[in-house]
């Protein structure tokens, strides 16, 4: 992989449509399990996690109307950080 | 060997009787003083996420998706690299088992904490990891595997997961010390035919595993080593039961119509996310009726708009896509909060409109992604209608979303002597036959149990059939019928023979109510139902149902 990948960063904010649950919380780990370079962090407020612990980002008590910040570093960042984005938009239906 | 029966009595809260080696879910972990390393934890907790993911594919196989998410997402928890860090470090101190299990417990007291009601239920999950982890190093890495024959699971306490993982294994039937009706796992084991009984003297825990226990919940009973007679009773029971179960649940998916092929509707009487997920699962096209009140039924105010909020979001979330009812808060009768006196009800509802307005907010806005439409219950007045609609209106206005349909619920009297003006600001009616039934017979202080086969006599029979003739003349959309007389073999014919093309039932019934449906003809329940509304009791329309309809059962 090309050197410079290593730094890369990349930002997305997004309103939350439903409560970050189980399910969307579960794919954000999944996620970061298959991009074990980059890493995937989530800020609300002042509640921070880490994407790939499914309890952290549960523990977040993440509503309806919260925004979130996803930065990812690493490799593919830009990627990876529109796939977490989608993840948390598309979590019309999710729920565990 | 002297059989001596042991007996302890408890609520049955889900019906049958099994028979079977008891089996203990969560036996207590013997102390260790062996040294436990952080590689042993840490296999453990990827033998606990793989034995999930293994029990969650097998259930998914058998077509049980919601169920199947439930256990998945154990196996996430169990995967959770920050947990097991804070395990594997708690396993180098002098007890390992309980700084290991403390771990865990830590991560589950953050979910706790929590507002969101369907997060607070990810706590459960989080302890039923750690206990499998903990069981997995106490015995030596192998878990302590349920058997492979049949056995009735023991517990203090049981979460659906517990049931859900050994169903279609060995699992016949379950004793738990705590716990009720309205657990999620009663909810489960109603609705796939588990006998379930709860309550029990914790007595019943200490039995040694693979003790013969009988659990016999329609009678609310658990007995340790029953006699020969009574096992021989309970297993031809148990099989015959199970066998007619299969045979129910074989035909979902089967179109919905009559035996003349007229279509019907079959949905679901729901309080909980689970209960959407296992009537989904069992066929329903959607709840017909969504109970609010009985989340709040201790509360001491009225609930606010963000507890709406947390009661509902599971629910319509797992909905999505589907028909709902979601009906108002209903608090009358034997429903009512500790803030309110009898008789409370809808007058008292609408006379605190602040509190209409919270729960519709709520509604509207987490019910975006369903067929939504918003019930009032125990309307006695049409003027009773325009206060919930102007706040329907005003709270979409606000919220930007599409007004759903306002209608109302059909079980008083004195709504049956009004339904042509109701149905005019009505835009549509369901019948509630339970409390109709109790009202029109006067059955206030008659067990609960006998209403339901009483909607049969023709008092009742003729109200119901006037509000169906009332909402068809008015151009509503076909009515459902929500409450226990539909799904009862007596009343559900007459049911269809008033015209009745639309029921919403309790999720343990709606695979016998397809059935039954599937095999009813329109023109013969009509003759039926004419013929009935001339007879003088229940008693006589029952014996005329019996004689002109015959429905075989499996």
């Amino acid at each position: 992989m090309p050197p410079s990948s290593e730094d890369d960063v990349a930002e997305r904010v997004v309103v939350l449509p439903k409560p970050l649950h189980a399910r969307p919380a579960g794919q954000l780990a999944q996620l970061a399990g298959r991009h074990k370079e980059a890493t995937i962090q989530l800020v609300a407020g002042e509640k921070k996690a880490n994407a790939r612990g499914v309890l952290a980002v549960m523990a977040m008590g993440a509503v309806t109307g919260t925004e979130v910040t996803v930065t990812v570093t690493g490799p593919g960042a830009e990627a990876v950080a529109d796939e977490a984005a989608d993840i948390l938009t598309a979590a019309e239906a999710a729920d565990a | 060997m002297t059989a001596v029966a042991h007996r302890w009595t408890g609520q049955g809260v889900a019906p049958g009787a099994a028979v079977a080696g008891s089996w203990r879910a969560d036996r207590p972990v013997p102390a260790l003083t062996v040294h436990i390393g952080p590689d042993e934890v840490e296999a453990a907790f990827a033998a606990v996420a793989a034995d999930l993911d293994r029990v969650a594919e097998q259930v998914r196989a058998q077509g049980r998706t919601a169920a199947a998410d439930i256990v998945a997402v154990g196996a996430l928890i169990a995967a959770d690299p920050d947990l097991v860090d804070s395990a594997k470090q708690a396993a180098g101190t002098a007890q390992p088992l309980p700084a290991v299990r403390d771990a865990v417990e830590g991560y589950a007291t953050v979910l706790d904490s929590l507002d969101d009601e369907a997060l607070r239920q990810r706590a459960a999950d989080v302890r039923q990891v750690g206990r499998r982890v903990v069981e997995r190093l106490a015995y030596g890495g192998v878990g302590r595997d349920a058997p492979a024959e049949r056995f009735v699971l023991v517990a203090a306490e049981l979460g659906p997961a517990d049931l859900i993982e050994h169903l279609g294994a060995g699992l016949v039937g379950a004793v738990a010390v705590r716990g009720g009706a309205n657990s999620h796992a009663a909810i489960v084991a109603r609705s796939v035919g588990l006998p379930l009984v709860m309550g029990v003297d914790a007595e019943v825990l200490d039995l040694p595993d693979a003790t013969d226990l009988l659990v016999d919940a329609d009678a609310g009973a658990v007995v340790a080593e029953p006699s020969a007679a009574e096992v021989a009773s309970t297993e031809a029971a148990s099989a015959r039961e199970v066998e007619r179960r299969d045979r129910l649940a074989a035909e979902r998916g089967l179109p919905h119509v009559t035996a003349d092929d007229q279509p019907f509707g079959l949905y679901a009487n729901v309080s909980s996310d689970v209960e959407v997920r296992l009537a989904l699962d069992s066929g329903a096209i959607g709840s017909g009726l969504v109970r609010t009140e009985l989340q709040f039924l201790e509360a001491d105010r009225w609930p606010t708009e963000a507890d709406h909020r947390r009661a509902l979001a599971p629910l319509l979330a797992e909905a999505s896509g589907r028909p709902v009812t979601v009906r108002l808060l209903d608090f009358a009768n034997d429903k009512i909060p500790p803030f309110l006196s009898p008789p409370a009800g809808l007058p008292v509802l609408l006379a605190h409109p602040e509190a209409v307005i919270a729960q519709v907010r709520a509604i509207l806005d987490l019910g975006r992604d369903v067929g939504l439409r918003i019930m009032v219950p125990m309307v006695s007045d049409p003027s009773e209608m325009a206060p919930v609609r102007a706040a329907v209106e005003a709270s979409a206005a606000n919220l930007g979303t599409p007004v759903p349909p306002v209608g109302a619920m059909v079980e008083t009297v004195s709504a049956v002597r009004q339904i042509d003006a109701l149905c005019q600001v009505a835009d549509f009616v369901s019948i509630g036959s339970n409390d109709l039934t109790s009202e029109v017979l006067d059955l206030d202080r008659v067990d609960p149990r006998a209403r339901t086969e009483l909607a049969a006599h023709p008092r009742v029979l003729s109200l119901i059939g006037k509000v169906v003739d009332a909402a068809v003349a008015a151009g509503l959309p076909p009515l459902t019928v929500c409450g226990d007389a539909g799904s009862h073999p007596t009343t559900l014919p007459l049911l269809v023979g008033a015209g009745v093309r639309s029921v919403s039932v309790a999720v343990a019934r709606i695979d016998e109510t397809r059935w039954r449906l599937r095999r009813l003809d329109t023109e013969q329940c009509r003759a039926l139902f004419t013929d009935a509304l001339r007879l003088g009791g229940a008693g006589d329309v029952a014996e005329l149902v019996e004689e002109r309809i015959e429905v075989v059962m499996p």
